[in-house]
């Protein structure tokens, strides 16, 4: 399968955590990348800037939006891009992430990735602002599906047909988050392997996997604990569907020590050994 | 009928983030956009698998307020130890209903705690309101630019005159802190696991700084708290030493000592010798 973007595959990394950063900084452990949170970096003259330009030094960074809100009714946030890009430029970021959703309206901000209505007037509102931001940005905007956890009455087309619409019509990178396709199943009842095989898997420039935490009614994307089989299951089922992306763990929640995420995160090197072994 | 984007959105976003409980949330969201009361609300959210559209959306309700509260128990932990857990989050909840963010990023979310404790209904306010005021001078020290330090080194050379007339520029990390409480003693008791009580009146001063990726608080005597103040206000080093003299008993010895300390600790960025 021909990717339809040129950024490389990094290997295995995990998401850059403050409570890391003085290990990552003292003991330089070896991994592939790292992505850090927009966020974290941005509205800060200080100590965060300091810990990610000397990881950059170092380390493949990537970065991972959770407010540009694409999804808004409200303006594009243009300070909020310009920072961004300047972060970007700053600190050499292989590419800019951030997720389909919006997080606010009318100036407040929720700091939450809300759903988006899946209809006709959503996707070509969602698809004009990625072009916008993409020339901003003078390179591709690399989309997430996030968890959800209400669908919406009005919506006539299901996520994954939604996604692969507008990923299509704004020409953007998709970082499939097979976690959090997991969650969405659970909490809506669909199949999650007919979610992957709606997208378009050249487009995927990134994977995300992660924990959650199973209520019984619903699963929340919680970010906790070891990757669960299913969603490493789910890493590979991608992979089979042509998808050839470098793959980030998440831990947010109980965070352990470096050295336990670096070792979770590099099972994603078993998924893969072990869907090749399948195939031979 | 489907409502549009930009009403939907209001609506939900109204409806989730209401200070009292959901369904007043929705109340709020209907008066507000026209649409979706609670008897109706299937039009807008469907029911899940095996949670009501009142249940899935109430996911988003409760979320919007435990985000938040974490953001501010990160920056005021030992407020949060010194209300207890349940006085806290009330205490947050109030805090978040009046000051819902408009910022891309919770970096300076609870900048108006402090402020915000001194007029709440507190038991104990002007210690709380003090120990929030030490917490939030450590997280502005943690986003505070921190250029190269001053040295001793670049210093010499300087004639007595020149010296005398000279600004010192602050490292912009740097906060001089007056208590009318032993916030410091307490914040380290808290730090150290040593379960402090809420102590009794007595001032204490404190110097806030980041020295490379670490934030350090030093106390300071009341005369080196009035020096080290006027120098960060830019005051010449002569205007800044005529402070002391409501401080008769402080040798010049002690004043180089303290002097001494600063610099080495990089409390300043430049001189000013113009």
């Amino acid at each position: 399968m021909k990717r339809r973007f040129d950024f490389e595959n990094l290997g295995i990394g995990i998401g850059l955590r403050t409570a890391h950063y003085r290990h990552i900084l003292e003991q330089q452990p070896r991994i592939d990348w790292f992505e850090a949170l927009s966020e974290n970096f941005m509205h800060t003259r200080g100590r965060p800037l300091e810990v990610l330009d000397r990881i950059a030094e170092r380390y493949p960074v990537v970065l991972h939006g959770v407010s540009m809100s694409i999804g808004s009714t409200d303006p594009l946030d243009w300070e909020y891009l310009r920072e961004l890009k300047a972060l970007r430029d700053r600190v050499g970021a292989r590419w800019v992430s951030d997720h389909l959703c919006w997080t606010g309206v009318m100036g407040q901000n929720a700091h939450d990735l809300l759903p988006m209505p899946f209809t006709e007037e959503a996707l070509m509102h969602t698809a004009r602002r990625i072009r916008s931001v993409q020339d901003f940005l003078g390179a591709p905007l690399v989309l997430e599906n996030p968890s959800s956890y209400v669908e919406f009455a009005g919506s006539a087309l299901r996520e994954w047909e939604f996604l692969a619409a507008l990923a299509e019509e704004a020409d953007a990178g998709l970082l499939l988050d097979v976690n959090n396709v997991y969650v969405s199943a659970h909490n809506h009842g669909f199949d999650p392997l007919e979610y992957l095989r709606a997208l378009p898997m050249q487009r995927v420039v990134q994977f995300h996997v992660a924990g959650h935490t199973n209520h019984g009614t619903h699963v929340i994307d919680s970010h906790i604990g070891p990757v669960p089989d299913p969603v490493w299951q789910l890493l590979a089922a991608a992979r089979a569907l042509g998808a050839d992306a470098p793959v980030l763990l998440e831990w947010d929640a109980e965070i352990p020590s470096f050295e336990a995420v670096h070792a979770d995160a590099l099972r994603a090197r078993d998924a893969y050994l072990a869907l090749q072994a399948g195939a031979a | 009928m489907t409502p549009a984007l930009q009403p939907l959105q209001g609506w939900f976003l109204s409806a989730t983030t209401h200070a009292g409980d959901l369904e007043a949330g929705i109340a709020q969201a209907v008066v507000r956009y026209g649409f979706g009361a609670q008897a109706a609300l299937e039009t807008v959210i469907t029911p899940g698998p095996r949670l009501s559209a009142l249940e899935r959306l109430s996911i988003y309700h409760d979320s919007y307020r435990a985000r938040l509260v974490e953001c501010l128990a990160d920056d005021y932990p030992a407020l949060k130890y010194a209300l207890g857990e349940e006085r806290f989050e009330m205490l947050a909840r109030e805090y978040i209903a009046e000051h819902p963010s408009r910022s891309a990023t919770l970096n300076a979310y609870g900048q108006h705690l402090a402020t915000f404790c001194r007029r709440a209904f507190l038991e104990n306010t002007a210690f709380i309101a003090e120990l929030a005021r030490l917490e939030w001078s450590l997280v502005e020290a943690v986003h505070a630019e921190s250029p190269k330090p001053l040295t001793l080194e670049s210093l010499e050379g300087l004639s007595p005159d020149r010296f005398a007339l000279a600004r010192f520029v602050p490292n912009a990390a740097l906060r001089v802190l007056h208590f009318e409480y032993p916030v410091n003693d307490y914040y380290r008791a808290f730090r150290e696991d040593l379960a402090p009580s809420v102590p009794q009146a007595s001032a204490c001063h404190v110097a806030v700084y980041r020295r490379d990726l670490t934030l350090w608080r030093r106390d300071l005597t009341p005369p080196a708290a009035r020096l080290l103040e006027a120098l960060a206000a830019g005051e010449t080093l002569t205007a800044a030493l005529s402070q002391l003299e409501a401080f008769p008993d402080v040798s010049a010895q002690e004043v180089m000592s303290w002097f001494h300390g600063w610099i080495a600790d990089g409390l300043f960025s430049a001189i000013v010798t113009q």
